[in-house]
């Protein structure tokens, strides 16, 4: 008795973990693709989680006291061996993680967070309808490429538009633009989704969104207008990731609930009901 | 024979080793077995639910970071309901501390009383950082009589067994004054130092990084701020110190103890890593051994000789 209370005490949802990388490449522009190894995470993760992680050793020197916070990176890919973070460089955390090179340590722990894709009656649900939407700006990509990737297996089909400020922040998508028009039609993301909307009103089961908040609110209005279901990923500063500092908060919808109330980006989210959020916020 | 043993006026510490209010949950169960710790501490509970501050509601500084949460949690009821359980499944023998915090005089009374009727609380640690609703907003913590009438109050609520802690605030001209204070008024120990106020701008926009402004900066750059406190407060007063403010290794741990801390608490180092209070637990066992010290020699025991 007294020994089968201690397992279920010790239970584990998430494990903190130290991994070296394979490799660290620069896309384009300030993007870099940062892989690590994975053998010895127990858990898969799921497409819209998260790892927070922390560089212990940058170009084999350990890391000083300077930074003191682990990042939040969504998964941008996992294939049992390895698993792989997409990152823009913002600040000094993402710069410290884009000079780690091969055989840095990366302490980690994870995978954090809820999904994008629920369960088998969510999918079975998508399956009915003929194609989900993925739209992404800049580095909203990274999450949406995981999610893409497991659609494709469910054999879910779907269309992807992403936007970019410049050439340097487009991937590849079914539809692509940039606000400058250096590559791909100009404008933004959202300057197509009415047409795109009304093409295929009859046929879109999910929008799912990761980008700046500006563009996350027109898609959720223009969705909105037509009635389909939104996920959104969602970004806010974060300490602990998971549901202790109680740092990274998001306003919830007035009409969803009590006024006033937070919402946890890292354990209530990342993703969320684009009708949970308060977009005015 | 266990060197780390320590203890506060009431709580027997099996080690030194806490966890600051607001930087720990059950959740971190999930990394290590949180009974290898002195003594665990909630987070601020308060009368009525709180759903906290505006975002962004926390920010990285060198060394550090500043926050300003606005003691979100939910309520002293539901508290006791749901997240009290989950803390007495969890420890065994490991103390546990409840951190509250009231708008007036009376509301921190009414908290303790209703603390008082639960089940498997060793003491409270007073938050008096908060305003006063019946003293012009101003803080309890910065105003010696205030924090004399809080403690009086609760002295004559909490029984005898439990151990009352204060937690000062390092945001007033003489901490010293406010402990003797917290001393006259009866409470069994005190605890500092809460964070300093701090402030970081977007040098681009001109808009701070902090939803509210401002917010409390904590982290290994206060260490030094937060040792000073402790010595000066130890010299001033005779009861004992649980100590915190940007503790983050073993050797931390020790300055601390030598400035008089008779426990100490890490705080935002379990952001820095969440295995690093376990690592300071056991990094700390091994210093004592190795070095065959008890902790409870070194308390107080600053060499201030020339």
């Amino acid at each position: 008795m007294e020994v089968e209370m201690n397992i279920s005490k010790k239970k584990t949802s998430f494990e903190y973990t130290e991994v070296k990388v394979i490799s660290n490449i620069n896309l384009q522009g300030d993007y870099y693709m940062l892989k690590v190894e994975a053998e010895n995470l127990e858990q898969q993760p799921f497409p819209g989680q998260f790892y927070q992680v922390k560089p212990l050793t940058i170009n084999n020197n350990i890391s000083g006291l300077g930074r003191i916070l682990f990042k939040p990176l969504s998964v941008y890919d996992y294939s049992g061996n390895s698993l792989s973070f997409m990152m823009k460089v913002i600040g000094s955390g993402t710069y410290d993680l884009s000079t780690m090179i091969k055989g840095d340590v990366l302490a980690i722990y994870g995978p954090l967070g809820n999904s994008f894709i629920n369960d088998d009656s969510y999918t079975a649900n998508l399956k009915k309808k003929k194609r989900a939407v993925l739209i992404s700006g800049g580095i909203g990509y990274a999450p949406l490429y995981y999610l893409h990737k497991k659609l494709l297996e469910m054999d879910i089909n779907h269309h992807w538009l992403h936007g970019g400020r410049t050439a340097d922040d487009l991937f590849d998508a079914d539809y692509i633009c940039t606000d400058d028009g250096s590559k791909g039609s100009k404008g933004f993301v959202t300057n197509c989704l009415d047409l795109f909307f009304s093409n295929h009103q009859d046929q879109i089961s999910q929008v799912y969104c990761c980008g700046p908040k500006p563009m996350m609110k027109k898609v959720y209005q223009i969705a909105e207008c037509f009635g389909f279901p939104t996920l959104f990923s969602m970004e806010e500063y974060m300490a602990c990731g998971i549901g202790v500092c109680l740092g990274c908060a998001v306003k919830k919808s007035k009409s969803y609930c009590d006024e006033n109330a937070y919402m946890m980006v890292c354990k209530d989210g990342p993703v969320f009901e684009g009708k949970e959020v308060d977009w005015d916020e | 024979m266990n060197r780390l043993k320590t203890s506060l006026a009431k709580i027997a510490f099996k080690n030194p080793v806490t966890v600051a209010s607001g930087t720990f949950g059950t959740e971190y169960n999930n990394f290590f077995d949180i009974n290898n710790l002195g003594a665990v501490v909630t987070k601020t509970i308060t009368k009525y639910p709180k759903h906290g501050n505006p975002p962004p509601r926390l920010v990285e500084t060198p060394s550090g970071m500043i926050n300003s949460i606005g003691l979100q949690n939910p309520g002293l009821k539901v508290f006791c309901k749901d997240q009290l359980p989950e803390y007495t499944d969890i420890l065994d023998d490991t103390p546990l501390i409840i951190s509250f915090s009231g708008s007036s005089t009376e509301e921190f009374a009414e908290i303790a009383s209703f603390l008082e009727k639960q089940q498997g609380i060793a003491g409270y640690e007073v938050n008096v950082s908060c305003p006063n609703v019946k003293n012009e907003g101003i803080s309890f913590g910065v105003d010696p009589e205030s924090v004399y009438n809080v403690v009086r109050l609760l002295k004559k609520v909490i029984s005898p067994e439990k151990e009352l802690i204060i937690k000062l605030t390092p945001n007033v001209t003489d901490i010293a004054a406010i402990a003797k204070a917290a001393v006259d008024g009866g409470c069994d120990s005190l605890a500092l130092i809460n964070t300093l106020i701090g402030m970081k701008i977007d040098w681009l926009s001109g808009k701070p990084l902090i939803g509210r402004g401002f917010g409390g900066l904590s982290g290994p750059a206060i260490m030094p701020v937060a040792l000073y406190n402790v010595f000066k407060v130890a010299q001033a007063v005779d009861v004992p110190i649980l100590a915190m403010g940007g503790i983050s290794t073993y050797q931390d741990v020790l300055e601390f103890i030598y400035a008089g801390a008779h426990a100490v608490a890490v705080g935002t180092a379990n952001f820095m890593n969440p295995m690093t209070i376990i690592d300071i637990v056991n990094d700390l066992n091994d210093h004592v051994e190795e070095n065959e010290l008890f902790i409870k020699d070194l308390i107080n025991q600053v060499d201030l000789s020339n």
